[in-house]
């Protein structure tokens, strides 16, 4: 089973995060972050829950020769 | 010298002209047409009777049609002024609309390119299903073989995103489900 993290100050760090809350903020831009693009930044709150995606995909059964 | 006033009527209104007799040394006598502003409309001439003298009503007869033709002639002028004046304000007017309508063009796809950069919101009735449903449900929608992420299967059953972790975490151990190795 994967870790849940749940102490204060624990982080996420991904390509692709999926969150979910009862509350999330105003999405706002940061410009001039060291992206080409600058960054968005939001807060969650209340029964918070962030979890890194995985592609995933059923197994197909392997036909034995 | 003789000055008089007459009422004219032309194109249904009436207007007012002076008219004076001018010093004329021969039996012509020579009459001049004003507005009463004192603007000149005309100048006639108009020969004595035998006796010597210009019947008062030939006179305004005369009168009457000259200042009715030259207030005519000057008001087709006016008119005509006008009408150029009011088909240069007409042609700016197209201008100026076709400009506006240039501009409302832009900022409504300016508009279109915002809401489409924007992320749509749209709701997910969350379901209240046990967790033995919840799991047969995410089977049924990988066998369509399709790749998903944790949150594809959150949205398209309306489920719990820390319930579908559990769920795809478990069909991962037990073998049912894999990482699919090309998306990563």
């Amino acid at each position: 089973m994967a870790k849940e993290y749940n102490d204060a100050g624990d982080a996420l760090r991904g390509e692709r995060i999926a969150v979910e809350a009862r509350d999330i903020d105003k999405i706002r831009y940061k410009e001039g972050g060291s992206g080409k693009h600058g960054i968005q930044f939001t807060k969650l709150r209340d029964s918070a829950y962030c979890v890194i995606e995985i592609p995933l995909k059923a197994v197909r059964e392997r036909k034995s020769k | 010298m003789v000055k008089e006033k007459f009422g004219v009527s032309t194109h249904g209104k009436s207007e007012l002209a002076s008219i004076r007799a001018l010093f004329s040394p021969a039996q012509t006598q020579r009459y001049r047409i004003d507005t009463l502003a004192g603007d000149p409309i005309m100048e006639f001439g108009m020969q004595a009777e035998p006796t010597g003298t210009i019947s008062e009503e030939a006179l305004r007869l005369t009168v009457l049609l000259a200042c009715s033709g030259a207030i005519s002639a000057q008001r087709d002028w006016r008119e005509s002024s006008l009408i150029s004046q009011l088909d240069a304000e007409n042609t700016s007017l197209r201008v100026e609309n076709r400009l506006l309508q240039q501009r409302l063009e832009m900022i409504e796809q300016r508009l279109a390119n915002l809401e489409a950069s924007m992320p749509k919101e749209h709701v997910v009735m969350l379901r209240e299903i046990t967790e033995q449903q919840a799991r047969q449900e995410i089977r049924q929608l990988f066998a369509g073989g399709e790749t998903l992420y944790y949150s594809d299967i959150a949205e398209r059953l309306g489920l719990r995103l820390d319930l579908v972790v559990r769920i795809c975490q478990e069909l991962q151990d037990a073998g049912e489900i894999e990482v699919d190795g090309k998306r990563v």
